[in-house]
């Protein structure tokens, strides 16, 4: 059966495109003009992954976002002509996954919804459990917790995670970061900045731990004594 | 950075957008003519991002360069027509230099 993407832009020339691209390649495609609808839609039809404009008339891509976020995890893809960097950071602090920024390759954003659902249909058949210090990840679950305190990740905060303690005693590069997260890469590098700022400030506010210590040039290593109690 | 249209779109997209691309032109035209001066930079903003979608780069750099003088600080209404001026004279030609829809060459 193939996967649902629910697109939700008020553009209906964006949206006629996309959806034409993504049933072209096998999906099927739910659509919504505005945030209510996108989010009537959501419950309605239980989307795979979601592709939401963060331009939105009435109700922004952000605060669909959210609402989203608020009831579930199905990984969001957002369309952005937004390139600035301040507007990347507040849609993945919104809880986005994965951005595609205006103008774009209808083929690039069909490639970004499969890698994106690769790796959420991947992760959970492959990885089990992982201990490092104060840390722990349950793939299985889905869980991450520091010092005992549930960690809210996205599905890219939780992935970065999952490798960085993997690797506890090394520095993962950042290209085996865009590998394994993200697949087949076609945009910038820095996304894995901005994602690894995201799940740094989200340990160290539930727990005080400093993690994912950046190494110029090369890439981070989650920064934990693995020994350490 | 922005990521750029592939022109290599399977034949069925391909033709859906250069389909679409007159239209979309003629639109396009509309909407900078009648804009207001105070919504101009968001709408130019979003429509550059259809355009570029739709390849149609030169309409797309075109619309942002007014949205570029929109932005701008000490912009005065004159500068503002003048850019809105040679905006239109761009997309008019770059609607007349359009290939028929059945064409597979890109020009914009």
């Amino acid at each position: 059966m193939s996967e649902t993407v629910l697109v939700i832009d008020d553009d209906s020339d964006l949206r006629a495109l996309v959806t034409l691209a993504l049933t072209e390649s096998g999906y099927r495609v739910v659509e919504a003009a505005d945030g209510p609808t996108g989010i009537s839609q959501y419950h309605g039809h239980q989307p795979d992954l979601v592709v939401l404009d963060i331009g939105l008339g009435s109700m922004d891509g952000l605060e669909v976002c959210r609402q989203l976020r608020a009831v579930g995890t199905t990984p969001i893809v957002f369309l952005t002509s937004r390139a600035e960097e301040v507007d990347q950071l507040v849609g993945f602090a919104a809880g986005a996954d994965d951005y595609v920024t205006k103008p774009f390759s209808p083929r690039l954003l069909v490639a970004r919804v499969g890698s994106v659902l690769r790796r959420g249909s991947g992760a959970e058949e492959e990885r089990t459990r992982f201990e490092v210090g104060p840390l722990t990840i349950d793939a299985e679950s889905r869980v991450a917790t520091a010092d005992g305190v549930e960690l809210d990740l996205t599905r890219t905060e939780f992935d970065l995670l999952t490798i960085l303690m993997e690797n506890p005693r090394r520095v993962v590069t950042r290209d085996m970061l865009l590998e394994r997260v993200w697949g087949s890469w076609y945009g910038d590098d820095h996304v894995v900045e901005v994602h690894m700022s995201r799940l740094r400030s989200k340990v160290k506010a539930a727990s005080g731990l400093r993690i994912g210590v950046a190494v110029r040039g090369v890439g981070y290593k989650l920064g934990i004594d693995p020994a350490s109690p | 950075m922005p990521s750029r249209p592939h022109p290599d779109e399977n034949p069925a997209m391909q033709a859906f957008i250069t389909g679409k691309q007159a239209d979309l032109l003629a639109r396009a035209i509309a909407v900078v003519r009648d804009c207001a001066d105070a919504d101009l930079a968001p709408t130019m903003h979003r429509l550059a991002g259809t355009l570029g979608t739709y390849q149609l780069l030169l309409a797309h750099d075109a619309c942002r360069d007014l949205e570029s003088v929109a932005l701008k600080a000490g912009s005065t209404t004159a500068d503002i027509a003048t850019a809105r001026a040679d905006t239109l004279a761009r997309l008019e030609q770059i609607a007349e230099d359009l290939p028929s829809p059945d064409g597979s060459e890109l020009t914009a």
